[in-house]
């Protein structure tokens, strides 16, 4: 459109003249639009003006730097376009000027001065001559936009329009201040309107991805939305929810409860967690824990799936019922939570009566006090501990019961509650009674009778003494035991005996006992008798559990008594010798005596004159009979000797002789005598005696043991045997290291009364003999190779394919 | 003293011979005839002294061993009652305390039996002669 066209259509739309002094101030503050209002004053101000002239309102942004939204409704819309946007410090007009001048600025001719040659580029075309323009302040001094006068010839500005811009000039100042105040309040409105959108929009997100149940419902559990974690969980859509009540999902026995809740929320109140199970489609049940809350007529819940952890705590349940112990829960305060079944049907006491402080009315009365206050100690001190406490049984019998407990906290390490078991262990402290009990006396028995006691380890060579072997050994109670230890104290002489023992042990022998001395330091000399015995312990190792005995009171006593015993038997000997000699006098000489008075007599008889044929007929016949008299006593006398009749049985002669060995083998030990005894398996049984047989076996054992009494430089040592030598008999020997004899002593050694010994009286192997040959057997002596002498005897067998008849044996002896 | 009192003696003395053996009381006497002497046995000490031969007892052999009242016994009774016979004791035991009681009781010898008939007679002889 060119220039005048452009003039055209503003002088067409000018208004007619009209006077006005006043703008009517409430249109302007009616006005919607900004825009209007200052297109309103701008033609306001082309009406009013007497002359030809063209107003602008050229409004600032909020920093005055730079122009928007002019209006100019008497210039076309290409005029609004250049003019948006442009900036102050652009200085292209006198709007620019006046902005930065804070005063108007008038140009009566524009071509005058060069520096409007660019706003002439717009002017020129125009025809507009002359601009001015003027800043319109707000109230408070602030500078809100330019109302711009173009004149189409050079000219100042007409002191009437100068006044009419003046008014026209407020009320731009008010429609722009209002503007901007819109504008910010518009823009507010978006950005809130934005946040809002923003926000629901996350709401909405929320709502959505929860995997917890979100609902919204009416006051009677109606439901009105439900989020898609329902459908997620239970598999019902949205629509056979939403409208139905929420009885149709909840588990029967749990609308009741559910029920409550709702009638609590609808009252206003807030409630605590409630759990109920809800049905899902595919009719299994969900146990949710609820979270409501009432506002405004709805009810706003949240609901969790506790199922899993519901089905571990019921398993959990289970089991600490099903624990065969008693547990429990109590609180911070002491007070009792929970008693597992057993609990219950132990004490009989039910879950009412022992809640909170009623289980103490469990404990026996005597142990009340001690356990309430180990247990209040525990409260405070927060540590776990045990107590051990006697608890009543249905059956109104009181047990002994453990009892432990340890605080749970949580993460902040205050102490939620606290877990504990009550065991019975009253059969365990009837023990313990005991074994407290039986210690006190062995000890005590150890100590009275002098006897201690060790044990020893095999495999790790650990050694315990009892307190009374310390005293034996006079050591240190307490001090660590060591084999070298034990050698300082036992007597150097047995140090042998000491290492045969260890090496029975290592052996694994079953049960042995030995006999030993020890040397004290004050040089006295203690006997001991010792038994050990081989176990196996829990973890199966080999251990010897021994005592050892002081014995040296009674080796003094035994030993006085064997003294006395063998002075007894000596006197004996010699009383029985005094006996016999004088009942083999009396016996003996009788008859001697006679026959020698006799014969004298005879003799005299004969030889008087005459001769007393007759009386000397009747002294010799007196002499023979004396004489036989004489014969009879020699006769009786052997008889004597060989005592009591013989009772023959069928034995095992290794079994008689293991009894012989048991007999005599302290007695050998205390001699320091080594028995050795190699029985031949399988031996064939005899026919004999066996008391008489055993009394041979002693007699030729404690021969042997006699002829090694106080051996130095050899060990003593008995060595008795059987065999089956020969195919008809078996054959015992017994063989010695002693002193032995010399060959011709072999010969006279059965003989009676033949004795090497000082106080022998020799009666023994002659007697030894007499009974092996009434066995149809031998007995005889040999000397060895080395020293001492091995005495024999054998007797007929029984051989194992025959019968056992008399018969027989005596063939076999024959 | 001529040989014929002697003799006359002889065969008046009485020999008392006390032994509870038989065998003693059997040949004894027979060997006391031979020799000459009057004899009588008894088998006890209380026989003997209820006899009443007491007067005429010359010379009493006597056993040591005996049942009730032995030899010893028989000799302190008598010493007792102030008889004083000479006492020969016989005996099978050799015992010597018995032996030096019995002489410290006045025995006039003490014979081990088997004796010989020359051990009675030496006795026989010392006992008589005092």
């Amino acid at each position: 459109m060119d220039a005048s066209s452009r003039l055209t259509k503003a002088a067409r739309v000018r208004h007619p003249h009209k006077e006005a002094t006043q703008v009517d101030l409430q249109t302007v503050a009616r006005a919607d639009e900004l825009a209007s209002v200052l297109e309103f004053l701008c033609r306001a101000m082309e009406d009013r003006s007497v002359d030809r002239v063209i107003a602008c309102i050229h409004p600032l942004n909020d920093d005055a730097t730079k122009f928007r939204d002019p209006a100019a409704p008497s210039l076309d819309k290409s005029y609004r376009e250049s003019t948006d946007g442009v900036l102050v410090s652009s200085m292209t007009g006198p709007c620019c000027q006046a902005v930065a001048t804070r005063q108007t600025a008038v140009v009566p001719d524009l071509a005058a001065d060069p520096k409007w040659a660019k706003f002439r580029e717009f002017a020129d075309p125009l025809g507009i001559r002359s601009a001015w323009s003027t800043p319109i302040f707000s109230n408070e001094g602030k500078i809100l936009g330019i109302f711009a006068h173009y004149y189409f010839e050079v000219r100042d500005p007409s002191p009437r329009d100068k006044r009419m811009v003046q008014l026209l000039s407020r009320a731009a100042a008010v429609a722009i201040e209002r503007g901007r105040v819109e504008e910010a309040l518009r823009e507010l409105n978006e950005t809130l309107e934005q946040r809002v959108q923003a926000e629901t929009w996350e709401r909405l997100q929320i709502w959505s991805i929860s995997q917890d149940l979100l609902v919204i419902s009416d006051l009677d559990g109606t439901f009105v939305s439900v989020n898609p974690a329902w459908t997620a969980m239970l598999g019902w859509s949205e629509a056979a929810l939403v409208g139905k009540s929420a009885q149709s999902f909840v588990h029967p026995d749990d609308w009741e409860t559910t029920r409550t809740e709702l009638d609590h929320l609808a009252t206003g109140r807030k409630t605590p967690r409630f759990e109920n199970r809800l049905l899902a489609k595919n009719g299994s049940y969900h146990w949710i824990s609820w979270n409501a809350a009432p506002d405004n007529g709805r009810i706003y819940g949240m609901g969790r799936d506790i199922t899993d952890r519901k089905r571990g705590e019921e398993k959990l349940r289970h089991v600490i019922d099903t624990m065969p112990t008693l547990a429990w829960c109590n609180l911070p305060n002491g007070t009792n939570e929970f008693l597992n079944k057993n609990w219950h049907e132990y004490t009989g006491l039910s879950p009412e009566e022992s809640h909170g402080w009623g289980w103490q009315t469990a404990f026996h009365p005597e142990d009340l006090p001690h356990l309430m206050e180990k247990w209040k100690a525990m409260l405070v001190s927060g540590e776990p501990d045990e107590i051990e406490a006697r608890l009543r049984r249905n059956d109104g019998v009181y047990r002994w019961f453990l009892i432990r407990a340890e605080p749970f906290r949580d993460e902040s390490g205050e102490i939620l509650c606290w877990y504990g078991t009550s065991t019975d262990i009253d059969d365990r402290k009837l023990a313990e009674e005991k074994l407290r009990r039986s210690e006190a006396f062995l000890a005590e028995g150890q100590r009275l009778s002098l006897t201690g006691s060790f044990s020893w380890k095999m495999a790790t060579g650990e050694i315990t003494w009892s307190e009374q072997l310390y005293r034996l050994y006079e050591f240190e109670i307490g001090l660590p035991v060591t084999p070298e230890l034990i050698r300082t104290r036992v007597h150097p002489e047995d140090h042998t005996v000491l290492e045969k023992m260890v090496e029975q042990a290592r052996n694994g022998e079953n049960d042995f006992e030995w006999h030993y001395r020890l040397l004290m330091p004050d040089k006295s000399v203690k006997y001991l008798h010792a038994v050990a015995h081989a176990r196996r312990d829990q973890n199966s190792q080999l251990e010897y559990i021994a005592l050892i005995q002081d014995v040296t009171q009674r080796r003094a006593s035994e030993e006085a008594l064997v003294k006395a015993r063998s002075e007894l038997a000596q006197v004996a000997r010699v009383t029985t010798l005094t006996t016999l000699t004088a009942s083999i006098a009396h016996e003996v000489n009788q008859p001697l005596s006679g026959i020698v008075t006799n014969a004298s007599t005879c003799l005299r008889m004969l030889s008087s004159d005459p001769p007393n044929i007759e009386g000397a007929r009747e002294t010799a016949r007196r002499t023979i009979r004396d004489g036989n008299r004489a014969s009879d006593v020699i006769t009786r006398l052997r008889t004597l000797f060989s005592k009591k009749e013989a009772t023959f049985e069928l034995l095992d002669l290794n079994d008689a002789l293991r009894e012989v060995i048991a007999l005599c083998r302290g007695e050998l030990q205390r001699n320091r005598i080594i028995l050795r005894a190699e029985l031949a398996a399988d031996l064939p049984r005899v026919r004999g005696d066996r008391v008489q047989l055993q009394q041979v076996i002693l007699n030729l054992l404690r021969n042997g043991a006699e002829s090694m009494h106080g051996l130095e430089d050899r060990a003593g040592e008995l060595l008795i045997s059987t065999s089956h030598e020969a195919p008809d008999s078996v054959l015992v020997s017994v063989k010695d290291a002693g002193v032995g004899f010399d060959s011709d002593a072999l010969d006279k050694l059965f003989e009676p009364f033949y004795t090497s010994k000082a106080d022998g009286m020799g009666i023994g192997l002659s007697i030894s003999r007499s009974i092996i040959e009434g066995h149809y057997g031998r007995l005889w002596a040999v000397g060895n190779d080395g020293p001492g002498a091995t005495f024999c005897f054998s007797i007929p067998c029984i051989s194992k394919s025959s019968s056992s008849s008399g018969d027989n044996v005596r063939t076999d002896a024959a | 003293m001529d040989s014929g009192r002697e003799d006359a003696d002889r065969d008046r003395a009485l020999v008392a011979v006390v032994d509870d053996d038989e065998s003693v009381r059997e040949s004894l006497p027979d060997l006391l005839t031979e020799l000459g002497y009057r004899t009588r046995a008894f088998s006890s000490a209380e026989e003997f002294l209820l006899s009443g031969s007491l007067e005429q007892t010359r010379c009493l052999i006597l056993d040591v061993v005996m049942p009730c009242m032995t030899g010893l016994d028989l000799q302190r009774q008598l010493n007792d009652r102030e008889r004083r016979i000479p006492i020969i004791f016989i005996t099978a035991q050799k015992d010597r305390e018995i032996q030096d009681r019995a002489l410290l009781q006045g025995a006039v010898s003490f014979l081990l039996k088997p004796f010989s008939d020359t051990a009675l007679l030496e006795a026989l002889n010392k006992a008589v002669q005092d």
